[in-house]
């Protein structure tokens, strides 16, 4: 059985709007990496939807295979800074740290 | 050598500023004598050019002939390609003809007596000099200069060592003046550069489009024919685009044959584009009504004359604010007649504005200093209206007012500074009946003041009185602005009366007692500065033809461009 | 099992990747460098920064030879690589060598900054992570395909927000995570951005002409977004608005090499990619109804707010580098207008003053650096200094003005350069927002110049406080390098044509 395209774009877009709300509501650096993965997947779920469509098929697959391995970079980038805020700060939520003003 | 003058001009004080940082810094007495050794120098090379400026009739006097500039030189310096935009060029061009050779006499006369001035300096006396220097360099430069690239350059390089000799040798007040005076010149400047880009991209200059696009064999001798060919390709657009070289020439962009025919600020083109014209030709006046200073944007004016040291104020409103009516007659009037035509009303009421707003102000000052630095706005609005008349008279009478409010500013400074370095004070309340302590003090002040209200005889008369006679005779401005000018003349010599007798009339009086011991009269330096001043308004006052001689063919030429 | 056919593609295949090697031997040593130093780390630990720092100076003079042999080698036939993943040009050989440049000023400038060697980080992790930016910075300039531009925009993102943390304290810290959290958050929606396009289009290969096509028969609007979208990662590394918010925070807490690494290599890679992909959209026109839109037309919108945003916050700033960053995000939108006027004239222009702004850059770092040692870089602290040291002020006077964009320095005929190109392109389109972009753009200078000079401002214009409190040093090396990065600035000015010249032949 295969699924309409539309339904998958659709459900992507829900997937980045839901990302985007929570980097946006959330004030917790952990919830919002997790805001940032889930954009990430909404791109992911795009770009292998697509890839059906592809002459040479492949590129949207790899592009995605390649998306998730930056994206586990990332997130080990990520809490090691966040171990390192955690650490001056004892605590990881935004609105408290701000020592510089903006 | 004779060929070399101008950059003479330029590259002296520039290569003496280099000679004082490469001294230690103790050499007070050397930097003071290096300083007014190379004005002295400057001022003898102006006088050269004064004395050896050809006057012949028959042949053309400059303004956009290009072989009618006298000591002329040109190089050239940036050649770039710019693909399929055509070429680039910028000549290091430099030139006099008849609409700049007395400003620049002016400027060696002016720098001269600064320098003079200068003596009394005596903190970090190094960095003064040197940045008098290159302030003297790039004011020669600045009225020389017959590439916009070039003025330009001398235009933004003077911005900086102004800045610093009022902000670090002035008075109290000194960082706020200094950086209103950069901030208002640099928005002035910046429009200036905006007129330039727009025009420089519009405009190729013949001579280099036919060698380049090979119309003329290498050894060819360029001839009008084939300048006139040039054109026409140009005009008809079989001009391959990248052939073509774009100039900075100032009197290319005098030459409607020279602009590209799909340009918005091509001179033939529809009424479409005929808004692009005007707001350029805003931009550029705006901005050097700024430098000028026109009202409203003169506000930088009293405070940066207030503020700076004597010297720098007399430099200031003896040479700088020349350049802005300078570059209004060269630049803005020059590239767009048409333009300047069309709203020769609207920038002559600007002038008539300033005359009375001007003097008004100088009316009400109770500080000398700032009396006399709106009588300066006064002054130049008379420029203005000389220019906006587009007669013979008006724009002669412009190119004289700017000289002899040069003189006499200069003089009305050192005056002030006079006063001020004796008592350190300038209020005009303080002081009564001078000329019993001060006698000779006091004639010098007379002249400069009758000089500068127009007394006949003097060289303010000369200028306000031919400024008037060409605004009465044009055509181009309604009768009642005219009228109200004079009103400005009454005006100004209201106030310079009145301060006379406060100040110097009737009984001795001064508000601090101690003062009557400092107040002796002038000093060798002050005798040979306001008295040769004094001789050379009277010279020029009696004698007009001295520069009228010089002027009136360019100014012939100029207005030649308004009737085409 | 294989059909004939698809085994000789697959030899074909491999062998063009095979030759594509020999034109990335640049990349291979810094990849090579960045895992040396690495274990040279692990065998002699402690090992001190002059040590580490020339084995990576061989390092860069060694890919900065091998660069200069693609140059003298390079034939337009030989652009492709690796199935057209990066493609080679003048362009991106010439800009591999400013960004080796701007390591080499790095490394140098973080062994003179006193606070960097206060702290002791860990040299060897620092200096592998240069080179592995480096690395990145490389790839980028080279790609041409979504998924190369994503890959090594993420490889310099990377090693960029652990950099950043490289003093390890609070503020650091704080620099550091606000950084990644745009960063990511940028590369996400970039990245969704990119799906969205490969969707329109069925390809990746931004240079391919399917790209084009497909992109002109999808919704107007929905390109838009899309492209929009895919630049976040792009505008984020530039600087420009809405992506800038990181800015001023990295800029004052990380270290100050740092900061001048970052303020100049992304942004010209990002600047290059960006420079591609309008290439590629600006062929476009979008129908919103009956609306004609162009793709420049953003980005001249982008332009103006990133301009005017940037100069009017500037002008609170007291503090140097934050001041600094600031003026970066002006820049990012001058940078942005050679994209927006698109022509020959742009691309040079482009050139010519991404070089002059790396030169800009490192001098007023550099100098910014040096006067750290009297205070917490506040600039009220520089008072009476540039009377101490004249030569010292003459260098932020010349640095100051070149960023403000005033003759006679090079960063004058960089603006210059760009805005010819933008009203070039103003007289052949008739655009009207080109023509508020060009006024705006010109008269921000005077915005400009009031915080840039008040930095020569106080240096000069106040009187030195009694007794100075600390000593200021300054080496021979820092004058010669003063002397390096600002000569050009006034050289360029007056023999233009000599610069021009060598960007001229990037085509």
């Amino acid at each position: 059985m295969q699924i309409p395209l539309e339904n998958i774009l659709i459900l992507s877009a829900f997937l980045f709007c839901i990302g985007l709300m929570i980097m946006i509501t959330k004030r917790n650096i952990v919830v919002v990496l997790m805001g940032i993965e889930l954009i990430l997947n909404a791109a992911n779920l795009n770009l292998v939807a697509f890839s059906q469509y592809d002459a040479e098929k492949l590129q949207g697959q790899v592009f995605a295979l390649f998306v998730m391995v930056v994206a586990a970079a990332e997130a080990a980038v990520g809490l090691a800074i966040l171990l390192l805020v955690y650490r001056h700060f004892k605590t990881a939520n935004l609105d408290q740290i701000s020592k510089m003003k903006g | 050598m004779q060929n070399y003058l101008l950059s003479i001009l330029i590259f002296l004080p520039l290569g003496a500023m280099v000679g004082i940082l490469c001294l230690p810094n103790s050499q007070k007495k050397t930097f003071k004598i290096i300083t007014l050794l190379v004005t002295g120098l400057q001022l003898l090379v102006s006088l050269v050019i004064y004395a050896t400026y050809a006057v012949s009739k028959g042949s053309p006097a400059g303004v956009y002939h290009t072989s009618g500039f006298q000591f002329a030189e040109r190089v050239e310096w940036i050649r770039l390609d710019l693909g399929n935009l055509g070429q680039l060029s910028i000549d290091y061009w430099l030139g006099v003809d008849g609409l700049n050779v007395m400003l620049v006499v002016l400027t060696g006369l002016v720098m001269f007596v600064g320098a003079i001035a200068s003596w009394q300096i005596q903190t970090k006396v190094k960095g003064y000099f040197a940045l008098y220097l290159l302030l003297s360099s790039s004011l020669m430069g600045c009225f020389v200069a017959l590439d916009f690239f070039l003025f330009y350059l001398f235009f933004e390089f003077m911005l900086l060592p102004m800045y610093f000799l009022i902000g670090i040798w002035g008075g109290e007040r000194r960082e706020y003046a200094s950086i209103k005076f950069f901030i208002y010149t640099l928005f002035g400047s910046l429009l200036i550069l905006i007129a330039m880009i727009a025009l420089y991209l519009s405009v190729i200059d013949p001579h280099k489009t036919a060698r380049q696009a090979g119309l003329a064999e290498k050894s060819q001798v360029i001839d009008n024919q084939i300048l006139t060919k040039t054109q026409d390709k140009l005009a008809e657009g079989t001009l391959p685009a990248n052939n073509r070289v774009h100039t900075f020439g100032l009197p290319m962009m005098m030459d409607k044959a020279n602009y590209l025919p799909n340009a918005s600020l091509q001179p033939n083109s529809g009424s479409e584009t005929w808004t692009m014209r005007a707001l350029i030709f805003w931009a550029l006046l705006l901005g050097f009504a700024i430098k000028l200073p026109i009202v409203p944007f003169h506000t930088w004016l009293p405070d940066a004359h207030v503020e700076a040291p004597t010297p720098v104020s007399v430099v200031l409103a003896g040479v700088l604010l020349k350049i802005g009516g300078y570059g209004i007659l060269r630049i803005a009037y020059s590239i767009f007649p048409d333009m300047a035509i069309e709203y020769a009303s609207w920038v002559a009421s600007l002038g008539v504005l300033a005359i009375i707003y001007g003097a008004l102000n100088a009316l009400a000052m109770a500080d000398l200093k700032k009396m006399v630095a709106y009588s300066s706005v006064s002054h130049m609005g008379f420029v203005l209206l000389g220019v906006a008349s587009l007669t013979a008279e008006g724009v002669n009478g412009a190119i004289f007012q700017m000289f002899s409010h040069g003189i006499l500013s200069a003089m009305l400074f050192i005056i002030v500074g006079v006063l001020y370095d004796r008592t350190h004070d300038r209020q005009i309340e303080h002081y009564r009946g001078l000329s019993q302590a001060m006698p000779y003090f006091t004639g010098l002040v007379m002249i400069a003041f009758f000089a500068s209200l127009g007394l006949p005889g003097f060289s303010g008369f000369i200028g306000e009185v031919f400024t008037l006679l060409g605004s009465f005779k044009s055509t181009k401005i309604a009768i009642g602005i005219s009228v109200v000018a004079v009103g400005g003349i009454v005006l100004g010599a209201a106030y310079f009366l009145w301060t006379l007798q406060r100040m110097f009339l009737g009984k001795f009086w001064v508000k601090d007692a101690q003062w009557k011991t400092q107040l002796h009269d002038l000093y060798p330096a002050e005798w040979l500065m306001l008295g040769g001043l004094a001789a050379a308004t009277l010279v020029f006052g009696l004698f007009p033809s001295l520069v009228f001689n010089l002027t009136s063919q360019s100014v012939e030429v100029f207005l030649g461009l308004f009737v085409k | 099992m294989f059909s004939k056919n698809l085994v000789s593609e697959l030899s074909n295949q491999l062998n063009q990747i095979l030759d594509s090697l020999v034109w990335v031997y640049p990349e291979l040593v810094l990849a090579g460098w960045f895992l040396g130093i690495l274990l040279l780390d692990l065998v002699w630990r402690n090992l001190p920064y002059r040590i580490l720092a020339g084995i990576t100076g061989l390092g860069l003079g060694l890919t900065a030879v091998l660069v200069y042999r693609q140059f003298v080698d390079f034939q337009p036939l030989s652009g492709n690589l690796f199935l057209g993943m990066l493609q080679l040009s003048p362009a991106a050989i010439y800009f591999k060598f400013i960004f080796l440049l701007c390591i080499a000023c790095t490394v140098l400038l973080a062994g003179r900054s006193r606070l960097f060697r206060r702290t002791k980080p860990p040299y060897a992790e620092f200096l592998a992570l240069l080179l592995a930016m480096g690395l990145g910075l490389h790839l980028l300039a080279m790609s041409v395909n979504l998924l190369m531009i994503y890959l090594s925009l993420e490889v310099v993102s990377l090693s960029s927000y652990i950099l950043a943390a490289f003093h390890f304290n609070q503020k650091a810290s704080e620099g550091s995570i606000k950084y990644l959290l745009f960063g990511a958050f940028s590369s996400g929606v970039m990245l969704y951005g990119m799906s969205l396009l490969y969707g329109f289009c069925g390809t990746l290969q931004i240079t391919d002409n399917q790209f084009v096509t497909g992109l002109a028969q999808a919704d107007g609007m929905a390109v838009l977004v899309a492209g929009f979208l895919a630049m976040a990662g792009l505008l984020f590394k530039i600087s420009a608005l809405p992506f800038h918010l990181w800015t001023p925070d990295v800029y004052q807490a990380s270290p100050t090499a740092v900061v001048a690494f970052f303020a100049t290599a992304p942004k010209i890679a990002g600047v290059l990619v960006l420079w591609q992909f309008s290439q590629v959209l600006g062929k476009i026109d979008f129908w919103l109804g009956n609306v004609k839109v162009e793709w420049t037309d953003l980005l001249a919108v982008l332009a103006i707010l990133t301009i005017i945003f940037g100069n009017f916050s500037a002008l609170w700033q007291t503090q140097a580098k934050r001041m600094l960053a600031y003026s970066a995000i002006a820049h990012a939108g001058f940078l942005l207008i050679p994209l927006v006027a698109a022509n020959e004239l742009g691309r040079q222009s482009l050139f010519f003053y991404l070089t002059v702004y790396v030169l800009m850059n490192f001098g007023a770092f550099w100098l910014v650096e040096l006067m750290s040692q009297v205070a917490d870089y506040q600039i009220k602290s520089y008072e009476g200094w540039g009377n101490a040291y004249p030569i010292l002020g003459l260098g932020f006077l010349v640095v100051m003005i070149a960023l403000t964009g005033l003759p006679p320095t090079a960063g004058f005929t960089a603006k210059l350069l760009i805005f010819s190109a933008l009203w070039e392109a103003y007289q052949s389109s008739q655009n009207q927002l080109l023509l508020v972009l060009w006024v705006v753009g010109l008269l921000n200078t005077v915005v400009a110049l009031y915080y840039y000079l008040k930095i020569p401002f106080y240096l000069f214009l106040r009187p030195l406080p009694t007794p100075p409190n600390p000593i200021l040093t300054v080496r021979k090396l820092d004058y010669a390098w003063l002397i390096l990065l600002i000569f050009p600035l006034i050289f360029w000015f007056f023999k233009t044509d000599w610069l021009m010249a060598m960007l001229k032949m990037l085509v």
